[in-house]
C-alpha cells in the first residue's frame, strides 16, 4: 500500500518521464554529439567550445521538448535528469572540458552539475510555457467554434 | 494545465522500450569511445566513435603508407577492429536507412489521427534516432567526398608540377655542360674560343617537351630562361658562370 510520503515523492517527481528524459538525453544529446564529435580531429583547437555549445543545446531541446509534451509541470525530471547525464558523461568519457583552467576539478564539477540542473529546469519552463500558449490557443479556437455553433 | 498523471502519456511499455534502447545506445557510445585503445601506439589517431567507418579507413590507408615509407610492411588490422568497423558500417548504412526509410513509408502510408491523445511510442523513438543517423550520414558524405577529391587532386597537381620542375632543371644541367663546352671549344671546331658569344640553343632544345628555352649570351656568361609548357606561369632563370657552373637560380610562378 502506498504511505502517503510515497505519494507526495510521486506527485513531486514522475519517475517516468525522469527516466524517459535521461533515456532521450542519452539518444538525442549524447548520441549526435558523439556523432558529430567522432572526427574530432579536423576542429581539434575549437574542440571545447564546439563541445559545449552542442552539449548544452541539445540539453535544452530535449528537455524543452519534455517540458511542452508532458502533461502537468514537469520542471524537476528534466533539471535531475540533466544533472545525472552529466554525472555520466563524467564518469563514463574524457571530455575536452577536463582542462578548464583557472577552476579545481571538484569545483568544476559541482559548477557543472548546478549549470546543468538550471539549464535542464529553464529549458523545461520554457516548454511548459509553450505548452500553456498552446493549451490557451485551443481552448480559444474550442470556444469561438462552440459559439459559432451555438449562434 | 492538466493535472499531472503518467497513464495516457506512454504507449505500452514504451518505458522499457526506451530504457533498453538509451541503455543500448550507452554502451555503444561507450566501447566506440573506449575500444581503439589497441591503437593507442599508433602515429595516426582514430576519431572517437567507429560510426565513421571511412574516416578509419583513410587513417589506416595513410598509416600503412607512413609505414612503407619507413620501410616496414604494412600492417592488417586485428580482427577486433576489423569486426567494429564492419558492425559499424552496417549500423551506418544498412540497418538506420532501412529501418528510417520502411518508417517513413508506414507514415506516409498510414498518417496518425489529428485527434486525440498523442502517445509517446518506441517505434517513434526509433524512428527519429535512426533518421538521426541516416541524416548524418546523408549529410557529413558529399562534403567529405569533395574534400577527399580536392586532396586527390592537389596530390597529384602538386606530383606533377615537381616532376616538370626536376626535368627541367635536368635539361638545364645538359645545357649548361653544352654551353660550356662551347667556351672551351677552338673556333675551327665551332667553339668560342673562352668566350660564349655567338652561342646558340641547339634545335634538340628549342623543341623539349616540358619547356621552352631562351638564352641571353654575354662574353663571360649566358643567362638561359626556361618556361614550363604544361604550366605557363612557372618558369626558372638561371645564369651559367665563366666557369661553367650554374648560378643565381629564380623560380617563378608554381615552381616557387
Amino acid at each position: 500500500m502506498e504511505t502517503g510520503k510515497e505519494r507526495r515523492f510521486r506527485m513531486l517527481i514522475n519517475w517516468r518521464w525522469l527516466v524517459v528524459t535521461y533515456c532521450f538525453l542519452i539518444l538525442f544529446s549524447l548520441f549526435p554529439t558523439f556523432l558529430a564529435f567522432g572526427t574530432e580531429v579536423f576542429f581539434q583547437s575549437y574542440a571545447t567550445q564546439w563541445f559545449t555549445l552542442w552539449a548544452g543545446g541539445s540539453m535544452a531541446v530535449v528537455c524543452a521538448f519534455v517540458g511542452a509534451r508532458s502533461k502537468g509541470i514537469t520542471l524537476l525530471e528534466p533539471g535531475i535528469a540533466s544533472m545525472l547525464y552529466v554525472l555520466t558523461l563524467i564518469a563514463a568519457f574524457e571530455l575536452p572540458w577536463e582542462n578548464v583552467k583557472g577552476f579545481s576539478r571538484v569545483e568544476f564539477k559541482i559548477g557543472l552539475f548546478l549549470l546543468a540542473f538550471l539549464i535542464g529546469f529553464g529549458a523545461a519552463a520554457m516548454g511548459e510555457w509553450m505548452q500553456m500558449r498552446r493549451e490557451k490557443r485551443l481552448k480559444l479556437s474550442e470556444g469561438g467554434s462552440e459559439s459559432k455553433v451555438g449562434s | 494545465m492538466s493535472q499531472k498523471t503518467d497513464s495516457s502519456e506512454f504507449a505500452p511499455g514504451f518505458v522499457w522500450q526506451i530504457c533498453l534502447l538509451g541503455a543500448a545506445v550507452l554502451a555503444f557510445t561507450i566501447y566506440s569511445s573506449k575500444g581503439n585503445l589497441w591503437v593507442a601506439s599508433k602515429i595516426i589517431r582514430e576519431p572517437a566513435t567507429a560510426l565513421h567507418p571511412w574516416v578509419i579507413a583513410g587513417l589506416q590507408t595513410m598509416e600503412n603508407g607512413l609505414a612503407a615509407f619507413s620501410g616496414m610492411p604494412p600492417k592488417t588490422p586485428p580482427l577486433v577492429a576489423q569486426t567494429r568497423l564492419l558492425a559499424a558500417l552496417i549500423i551506418v548504412l544498412v540497418i538506420s536507412p532501412t529501418v528510417f526509410l520502411l518508417g517513413w513509408r508506414r507514415r506516409r502510408l498510414n498518417p496518425s489521427p489529428s485527434t486525440g491523445e498523442l502517445r509517446l511510442h518506441g517505434s517513434g523513438v526509433l524512428y527519429l534516432l535512426t533518421g538521426v543517423i541516416t541524416v548524418y550520414v546523408g549529410l557529413s558524405a558529399p562534403p567529405i567526398v569533395y574534400f577527399a577529391e580536392k586532396a586527390r587532386g592537389d596530390l597529384r597537381r602538386a606530383q606533377s608540377v615537381q616532376d616538370n620542375r626536376d626535368q627541367i632543371i635536368t635539361d638545364l644541367n645538359f645545357l649548361a655542360l653544352d654551353i660550356y663546352q662551347y667556351r672551351l671549344l677552338p673556333r675551327k671546331m665551332n667553339g668560342g674560343a673562352g668566350s660564349y658569344v655567338g652561342y646558340t640553343l641547339p634545335p634538340e632544345v628549342s623543341k623539349a617537351r616540358d619547356a621552352t628555352y631562351s638564352a641571353a649570351v654575354r662574353d663571360n656568361e649566358v643567362a638561359i630562361h626556361a618556361r614550363s609548357t604544361i604550366y605557363p606561369s612557372a618558369s626558372v632563370k638561371v645564369t651559367v658562370d665563366a666557369t661553367g657552373r650554374l648560378v643565381w637560380w629564380e623560380y617563378a610562378g608554381e615552381f616557387r
